[in-house]
């Protein structure tokens, strides 16, 4: 991981593709104590419980349905 | 659209957080929010307060809330698209202690998405009905400006400055001058 400061003074973080990976992985376990694979199978199927705070929070940073990903029910 | 550069794009989003942080550092926060770069897409960012690579929520002056701010942006040509937000105020660190939030989605996550794209969940009750916290209420995108504005006008947030509402109303006009929806 690389961080970097950007002019206004915040962190700016570069993460390999792994580090990325293990970042949204860390994530998804802490808030649902499941894959993001599982995570995006459930969602997709209409299992997940839409009152929970970190399930909007998680679509948007699996980017689940953004740009034209597969937003298949 | 305009083509640009992986540096012009990382300008264009370091100048973005820059904004937020300013306007947070500005009125009710000394958080900063932190900018991730998407190793897979040079012009897609994560933004948010990130302690020990965990999002966390903002510090707040003038009570024991907490401001939860997440954006997932794009860079299209010379500006930041949002792709989606989480705004949440929580009573403590935990998102299970939520009380309002604040959500977008540009494109639904699924065919089968009934909801707005922006919308509203207020953690509470009817008296007869029960839970509203599952209700989408619908919203058109809400700047993190208006956000703050609620929080200082009704939840006892301390603005660090008598300007607090110059300096929002300031920031919404940009947010109205580069939204592109």
């Amino acid at each position: 991981m690389n961080v970097t400061k950007t002019p206004g003074g915040a962190d700016f973080i570069e993460m390999t593709p792994e580090e990325y990976a293990e970042y949204v992985e860390r994530q998804v376990q802490r808030a649902l104590g499941m894959s993001s694979t599982e995570f995006r199978r459930a969602y997709l199927a209409g299992e997940l419980d839409e009152a929970n705070p970190s399930v909007s929070e998680l679509v948007g940073l699996l980017r689940i349905g953004q740009n034209g990903q597969a937003s298949e029910a | 659209m305009a083509k640009t550069g992986k540096p012009q794009k990382r300008r264009a989003a370091q100048a973005f957080v820059d904004h937020l942080n300013s306007v947070l550092n500005g009125t009710v926060s000394d958080s900063r929010l932190s900018l991730i770069s998407l190793p897979f897409d040079e012009a897609a960012f994560d933004v948010a307060r990130l302690v020990e690579s965990v999002p966390v929520p903002l510090d707040v002056f003038g009570g024991p809330l907490r401001l939860f701010v997440r954006q997932m942006i794009t860079v299209v040509g010379d500006h930041c698209q949002t792709e989606a937000y989480s705004y949440r105020l929580q009573t403590e660190e935990t998102p299970g202690s939520w009380l309002i939030r604040w959500e977008y989605n540009r494109d639904p996550p699924r065919r089968d998405y009934p909801y707005p794209p922006a919308h509203l969940h207020v953690n509470g009750e009817f008296e007869d009905l029960g839970s509203m916290a599952r209700l989408h209420l619908p919203t058109r995108r809400v700047p993190l400006e208006l956000v703050i504005w609620h929080l200082i006008a009704e939840w006892g947030l301390t603005a660090k400055t008598n300007d607090w509402q110059a300096i929002l109303r300031e920031s919404i006009k940009g947010f109205d001058q580069r939204r592109t929806d």
